[in-house]
């Protein structure tokens, strides 16, 4: 039986991928890592996946609290997610590796998002198997942003 | 004829406006990047009352060639074998 799973997801310095960082400046480089567990049968076939990152404002409070935001076209509209996707890839790396996306600052990842500035957030993230029903997702890391 | 602690006080002075001109300039944070509504944290109320001065802002985002989609300014995919 063929699998994928996402065995860790974090936040951290794109000058050690390898090592989690929960806490940064506005300005700080930062990066998103996914380490990846694949069957070699997955690698065997040549298979792609497509990845999904996620930067996530979890303040859902409308009246209360600070939810993320964008403004287009003059509209405001709610936004919880900063979403990058990553598709076809294929499964170079073997069957235990690491993609990550990383940003010379966190603020260029979220510079058009209201509230995303500074508070307390999380990470997360998707693997999808193309031409396949195989898929991961992570758990949630949390991480904290100063200005 | 001056007071002569008047140039002491009008030094502190200048001082001062140049720290308060910083502190508007971008919190300390970035004296090359001045601090917008976008940057502070708003109850959807406070953005509702502000929206005509906070400019339409775009994400950022473009793709680039190969399989490497590039999103957000100077952000970049990568990966490698997990180091144990």
């Amino acid at each position: 039986m063929a699998f994928i799973t996402i065995s860790k997801v974090y936040t951290a310095d794109p000058a050690d991928f390898w090592t989690p960082k929960n806490a940064f400046m506005l300005t700080d480089p930062f990066a998103i890592v996914m380490n990846v567990q694949a069957d070699s049968s997955l690698v065997d076939k040549g298979l792609l996946f497509d990845a999904l990152f996620q930067i996530v404002g979890p303040e859902q409070d409308t009246a209360n609290g600070f939810p993320w935001w964008v403004i287009v076209n003059g509209d405001i509209f709610l936004s919880p997610s900063r979403d990058v996707h990553w598709n076809g890839v294929s499964f170079q790396w073997g069957t235990d590796f690491g993609i990550w996306w990383f940003w010379n600052q966190y603020y260029d990842a979220i510079a058009h998002v209201g509230n995303a500035k500074q508070g307390i957030f999380y990470v997360q993230g998707t693997i999808s198997v193309e031409g396949s029903d195989l898929f991961a997702a992570s758990d949630r890391f949390w991480f904290k942003v100063r200005a | 004829m001056p007071h002569p602690r008047s140039g002491r006080v009008r030094t502190h002075a200048v001082e001062l406006w140049r720290i308060l001109a910083l502190i508007q300039e971008g919190d300390g944070m970035s004296q090359t990047r001045k601090r917008s509504p976008i940057d502070e944290k708003l109850t959807l109320r406070q953005v509702r009352a502000r929206v005509g001065e906070i400019k339409s802002v775009k994400p950022i985002e473009g793709k680039g060639s190969g399989s490497a989609v590039r999103s957000g300014k100077d952000s970049k995919p990568g990966a490698g074998k997990v180091q144990r």
